[in-house]
């Protein structure tokens, strides 16, 4: 018996050390800015000097966060989910606009139920009156409106109060928002009402006891 | 000689432990409850899965290892170390449960950061988690910031439990009676609680948010700023508002969480803000604030990182005062402060992080207490080298309660934990130089796990290597305890191993 144990742990330690031992493979960051004839590659932890042109680009997130310098004052095109909330500072308002996975490809992890990572986005500052067009942002029980922007890329806002953020000047809703299905789970339910009820019958017996 | 544990220590840590894990299923009733009533009942069920999961450990344990004999020093230190770990665990269920971690490991982590109010966090789709989920996050920190065995005072009581508070990196009592203490502890917050949410709450119903959406982020934002703990409920933490008055909030409260609950006591009972200045802790925290935000500032000025003064001053002073409280909020996106900031500014970030504020508050790290005593003990030492043969130099500080002499005990005690807060930070570091992290990186993060901090340069994730995932836990851990209770409950397991 103890014999068959050590076996089974040396095996189960030899087949982990691989992973023990194992870096994990993490995709390198994509072309993050792209136009016709011109495409630059963004690695992990490095920034490029050359930067394009002055006609938009197509942004993802990942080339803003890391390298916010590289495209200050640029015009940019940028898609993603808006999410949490709007906030609205009277002439302005401010979105927090998702562009990974679970925003434009799988989608919401509580309807995917698939993990896929941390989030990722920008925040975005557009004009208040353009922000009745988005009816939806994402939360656990809504997917958001998707939108594509189109404006500046500014390192802060300091007049506004505000961050490192698109200031968009065109907001185009590309697919509105919807409500999310609820996950359903009758094997949970069940588990609940059980793992309550013995919770609560131990709590009386123990008090039964004490008494 | 060393303790030679019998069943009855055995029995003694296993039902304290059971009380205090019990403790956290009835906290989780809260969550079940906002679930149900934001139409979100998969998790709440997840919730009345793990509040169950939490007292039938907890009853199991009343059941089956009642016993008269009296909780000792050692008993209770073992105790808080092994509560640490089985709070996680439960408060991990739910999390788990809820379908946003890859593994059980990840949801551990997570209510480890929690509890420790480190902020680390390896979840996954942060902006679809409900509102059930992310008010448990905020409220492990809350627990964890109070202290969870101050929570298992002010609900249990009993004498055995007054031992346990001390466990938890907690140097003094504020009143001489310890339940006293904890029911002090409960109102400073409360107090904070009303003003904080109430101030949160109309900010960002100003802000455009609906109400009931405000007020619940509100009630987080104050658990996490309060309590140094630094989550958020969405991804972009606190830089989500955009608002220059949500960031002075939670930096009053912040600062308000980094003073001593004992401190509190002191200004509050006489109305005058002469002790804060003449307290010779503060008077290092201030010191080490000034310089280290100098230094973040110089250096975001010398990279040219923001085009005008106004944003350098605010996010880098902002950014530092999150490391130094241990909060671990963001207004900067992480990968950021590694690609753009510059060496300088992150830098001082790690120092900060690594002294974290007072001792006897709710942050993380080695303390400015003890860097002051220490470094007042340096300075003793070299007028007494200086000074003639024969004569007495005596060294003394200002504390919370009075004029303390600072003996040679005291001075070592200071140095020894500054030293071991050392060696956590850097092993922690050389795990990450093997997975291949830099230098900078390695650094950061291991720093900012082990001194409770959250901030991070963009290396921990979900994806993050799973043997890092077990360090980072372990750092925040024995950080958090300060490392004695984590020692004892070693010390105790080790001599079981042995047979005696």
């Amino acid at each position: 018996m103890v014999a068959a144990v050590v076996a089974a742990g040396a095996v189960a330690s030899a087949a982990g050390l691989d992973q023990l031992l194992a870096t994990t493979q993490r995709e390198p960051d994509q072309a993050v800015v792209e136009r016709p004839g011109d495409r630059l590659t963004l690695t992990e932890g490095d920034c490029p000097t050359r930067a394009p042109g002055d006609e938009p680009v197509a942004v993802t997130s990942a080339v803003l966060t890391q390298c916010p310098r590289l495209l200050a004052d640029r015009p940019v095109t940028y898609r993603g989910e808006a999410v949490r909330g709007i906030i609205d500072q009277g002439r302005h308002a401010w979105l927090q606009v998702n562009d990974g996975p679970y925003a434009l490809d799988r989608g919401p992890l509580p309807a995917s139920r698939t993990t896929a990572g941390t989030n990722a986005g920008v925040a975005v500052r557009i004009p208040s009156a353009r922000a009745g067009s988005i009816d939806t942002v994402g939360d656990a029980r809504h997917h958001g409106a998707i939108i594509e922007v189109t404006g500046r890329w500014q390192v802060s806002n300091a007049g506004d109060a505000g961050g490192a953020a698109i200031r968009a000047e065109r907001v185009d809703v590309i697919q509105p928002g919807h409500r999310l299905d609820p996950p359903r789970s009758p094997l949970r339910t069940w588990a609940a009402v059980a793992a309550a009820g013995l919770a609560l019958t131990l709590t009386g017996a123990a008090w039964w006891r004490r008494r | 000689m060393l303790v030679r544990p019998d069943t009855q220590d055995v029995r003694l840590i296993g039902l304290y432990t059971g009380r205090v894990v019990a403790l956290a299923g009835l906290v989780m009733v809260i969550p079940a409850v906002v679930g149900w009533l934001r139409g979100e009942p998969h998790d709440a069920l997840g919730f009345v899965i793990g509040a169950s999961l939490a007292v039938i450990i907890g009853q199991a344990a009343e059941l089956a290892l009642r016993t008269r004999a009296q909780l000792q020093g050692s008993h209770a230190l073992a105790v808080v170390a092994l509560s640490w770990l089985g709070v996680a665990f439960v408060g991990a269920v739910p999390l788990f449960l809820s379908g946003h971690y890859a593994t059980f490991l990840d949801a551990y982590f997570d209510a480890m950061s929690g509890f420790a109010t480190a902020g680390l966090a390896v979840i996954n789709d942060l902006d679809h988690t409900s509102d059930a989920v992310n008010l448990w996050r905020h409220l492990m920190q809350f627990m964890g910031g109070q202290g969870l065995v101050l929570v298992a005072l002010t609900i249990f009581g009993g004498a055995g439990l007054t031992g346990l508070y001390f466990g938890e990196g907690r140097e003094e009592r504020i009143l001489p009676n310890v339940r006293n203490s904890a029911r002090f502890i409960w109102r400073v917050a409360l107090a904070w609680g009303v003003l904080g949410t109430g101030a949160f709450w109309i900010t960002f119903w100003s802000l455009g948010l609906p109400p009931l959406k405000a007020g619940l982020q509100a009630v987080m934002m104050f658990m996490a700023a309060f309590d140094t703990g630094g989550f958020s409920p969405t991804s972009a933490s606190l830089g989500f508002y955009q608002s220059a008055v949500a960031e002075t909030i939670a930096a009053v409260l912040m600062l308000a969480g980094t003073l001593s609950f004992a401190l509190h006591r002191v200004l509050l009972y006489r109305r005058s803000l002469k002790p804060l200045w003449r307290n010779t802790e503060v008077r290092f925290l201030a010191a080490t604030l000034g310089i280290l935000t100098a230094l973040t500032l110089v250096g975001l000025g010398r990279f040219e990182v923001y085009p005008d003064t106004v944003e350098v001053v605010r996010r880098g002073g902002f950014q530092l005062l999150s490391a130094h409280t241990g909060t671990g909020f963001n207004t900067v996106s992480s990968p950021q402060l590694l690609t753009d900031w510059g060496t300088l500014a992150p830098a001082a970030l790690v120092v900060a992080m690594a002294l974290g504020g007072m001792a006897g508050s709710t942050t993380g790290g080695v303390k400015s207490l003890r860097v002051a005593v220490a470094s007042k003990a340096l300075v003793g030492d070299i007028r007494r080298t200086l000074s003639p043969a024969g004569a007495q130099v005596r060294t003394a500080y200002q504390a919370t309660t009075g004029r303390t002499l600072l003996t040679a005990d005291l001075a070592r005690g200071a140095v020894v934990i500054i030293v071991l807060y050392l060696l956590l930070y850097g092993a922690g570091a050389l795990v990450g130089l093997f997975y291949g992290y830099t230098l900078q990186q390695a650094l950061f993060e291991s720093t900012s796990a082990a001194a409770a901090v959250g901030l991070s340069v963009g290396v921990v994730g979900p994806d993050l290597e799973t043997p890092l995932k077990v360090v980072y836990i372990a750092q925040m851990w024995i950080g958090r305890l300060e490392f004695l209770a984590v020692f004892v409950l070693l010390g105790y397991a080790w001599s079981l191993l042995r047979g005696r």
